[in-house]
């Protein structure tokens, strides 16, 4: 099925700005076909071999195709009934009638993860980062394009697990591993942990609005990581706590990553990007500007930045 | 159409695929595997929401079995005072087992109509069927009812009606009542996320429900009222109601799907066995809130997370 033919080698900013299509059974694509998705996958992943593919690529992890992500940014966030049909009457083109802004956040990306690698992402703020995560995690639907995921995904993502106020942080730890699927068992067996290592003590039988911010990024911190998932998606995390639990949190992740585990991390710490990351994936305006070296790929990410031209798009 | 093959992944690795959510029917086989896989969710979040409504304190769970107590009350006194006295502890009993059926289907809705916004980061962060949400709500009405039952066989025998072995079908009936909650519950869900204020056009609309079918009224009045709207007038005592008229009405009701499960319910907490009209049309209305709502539910569930 994947003909990943290694022919080009650099992704430029336009790589990901080819037509919708990628999404239609790769043997149907004659042999000389335009496929930017695969070149730039191909890019992507240096450890592809270049001849002897099998059918399925079993050393990646992730594979994301032509990946559009756009939703309805309703302006009222609060839709009422009452409000519709105070509405009726008024014209489509009345500003206060259109409450609903299309945000094209994701615009085409494409890449692989191979397995056990662990890609960062960097980018401006609204560069689509968040949304693409969410949308490997099969959160948000994509528009059009598609999302692989092999394997069990464990999202930890900037608000949290997912966790309720009004319990405690032992029974959102509960809530959260079984909404991720765990068995009351192994989260019974992974608890001790996680409450241990994330330090909030006694404070984890008390509701979790109780709980400093801090708090609450080191548990979500450990409730994610402790999840035993093959792929990490973690976004900002590791700027929850002070200097002593995010140095925890770097040797915990370097243990994930011992064990081979494919990660994906976003996050505006190019420190930590840099140290943890076998490769990095600029993101800009929901379209990939670049994949390659941390060192390379960050350094011209800031003096885009510095230069003042960091969106591009 | 996006293919669904996956292209990565080896033996070892279920491969998932996520491609353009085209509004349609997720496939329905894989995602009720799915829930069963997190049953265990459902039930800790019904607890956690009896924990937080106070619902599993002595005084927090005495409110669920007062409350509709107390309104059985009201509306005894309010009848009573209508008919001019006419009343009796029989009626107490039928108005109170009418209620708490009704105040089940009332709750699992209400808290079922709220149950996916207040998902909130839970729906942003995690990837799980969406069903569990409204399940969890409609779990916690269930177990919050349970206790309901006891206070209502303090008045079945208080009335002088005894212990009859059609009783022992009531968890059936409750268990077909509990689907049709269910559905009605993810309906309600579904409507809230798009209208935040269905929860607070609810309870009217459920009130003017409630009026309509056997709760207050019996099955009788009720069959009466819609044939003299039918006739244009007219009462049973004269005997000017044709008696096809009468007949299309006891037909008419059964279009409000409380009406099956309240007569099963007088029938079996009487002694008696349930009419087949009140079986299948119960069974019927369950299975059409379950395959509506969840049809609702389930093809908008992808938008969700886009909307909380």
């Amino acid at each position: 099925m994947s003909d990943l033919d290694a022919t080009t080698t650099q992704a430029g900013p336009d790589a990901s700005s080819h037509d919708a299509g990628s999404d239609e059974p790769r043997s149907e694509r004659g042999p000389d076909a335009e496929v930017p998705p695969e070149a730039e996958a191909a890019a992507a992943s240096p450890g592809a071999p270049d001849d002897g593919r099998p059918i399925r690529d079993e050393d990646v992890a992730i594979r994301v195709r032509d990946l559009h992500i756009s939703y309805r940014s309703v302006l009222d966030k609060r839709q009422t009934l009452r409000g519709r049909i105070n509405r009726i009457g008024r014209h489509r083109d009345d500003p206060d009638t259109s409450m609903v802004k299309i945000v094209h956040a994701v615009r085409g990306v494409s890449f692989d993860v191979s397995r056990g690698e662990v890609l960062g992402i960097v980018g401006h703020n609204g560069a689509g980062k968040s949304t693409m995560l969410r949308g490997i995690a099969g959160i948000l639907p994509p528009d059009e394009g598609r999302v692989e995921v092999a394997g069990q995904v464990s999202t930890l993502l900037a608000l949290g697990v997912g966790f309720n106020n009004k319990l405690s942080g032992r029974e959102n730890i509960l809530v959260g591993g079984l909404a991720a699927g765990l068995s009351r068992r192994e989260i019974d067996e992974r608890a001790d942990d996680i409450i241990d290592f994330s330090g909030v003590g006694d404070f984890i039988d008390m509701p979790l609005r109780t709980y400093s911010s801090g708090m609450r990024g080191r548990l979500a911190f450990a409730v994610s990581t402790a999840m035993d998932p093959d792929i990490l998606l973690i976004d900002e995390a590791l700027s929850a706590g002070d200097a002593d639990f995010r140095e925890k949190a770097a040797d915990r992740m370097r243990t994930l990553l011992g064990e081979g585990r494919t990660i994906v991390l976003v996050s505006h710490s190019m420190n930590s990007v840099r140290d943890l990351s076998d490769r990095v994936l600029w993101l800009a305006a929901g379209r990939v500007v670049e994949v390659g070296a941390p060192d390379e790929v960050i350094q011209r990410y800031q003096s885009a930045d510095d230069a003042g031209r960091g969106r591009v798009g | 159409m996006s293919s669904t093959t996956p292209t990565i992944g080896g033996p070892d690795h279920d491969v998932t695929v996520h491609v353009a959510n085209d509004g349609r029917l997720p496939p329905v086989g894989p995602y009720v595997r799915d829930m069963w896989f997190r049953r265990r969710l459902a039930l800790h979040m019904a607890r956690s929401n009896l924990k937080a409504s106070n619902a599993d304190t002595v005084f927090g769970q005495l409110w669920h079995v007062i409350n509709p107590l107390l309104l059985g009350l009201v509306y005894f006194l309010m009848i009573t005072v209508l008919r001019g006295g006419d009343s009796d502890m029989q009626y107490l009993v039928h108005l109170l087992g009418g209620l708490f059926l009704f105040f089940y289907v009332r709750d699992a809705m209400g808290t079922g109509s709220t149950s996916v916004v207040a998902g909130g980061a839970l729906l942003l962060n995690t990837a799980f069927p969406r069903a569990i949400l409204p399940l969890a709500t409609t779990m916690a009405a269930t177990f919050n009812y349970l206790p309901t039952f006891l206070v209502y066989l303090a008045f079945h025998f208080a009335a002088g009606y005894g212990l009859y072995w059609t009783m022992l079908l009531l968890p059936a009936l409750w268990a077909v009542l509990a689907v049709f909650a269910f559905g009605m519950a993810m309906l309600s869900a579904t409507a809230t996320v798009y209208f935040r204020d269905t929860s607070s056009f609810l309870p009217y609309a459920l009130r003017i429900w409630m009026y309509l079918s056997p709760v207050l009224l019996t099955y009788d009045e009720i069959v009466e009222l819609v044939a003299k709207v039918l006739n244009g007038g007219g009462s049973v005592a004269d005997g000017n109601i044709p008696e096809s008229t009468l007949e299309l009405a006891s037909r008419l009701v059964y279009l409000n799907p409380m009406t099956g499960f309240l007569q099963a319910w007088n029938a079996l907490t009487l002694g008696r066995l349930p009419s087949f009209t009140d079986v299948w049309t119960m069974v019927l209305w369950a299975v059409l809130a379950v395959v509506i709502g969840g049809w609702f539910f389930l093809t908008r569930e992808r938008e969700f997370a886009f909307r909380v």
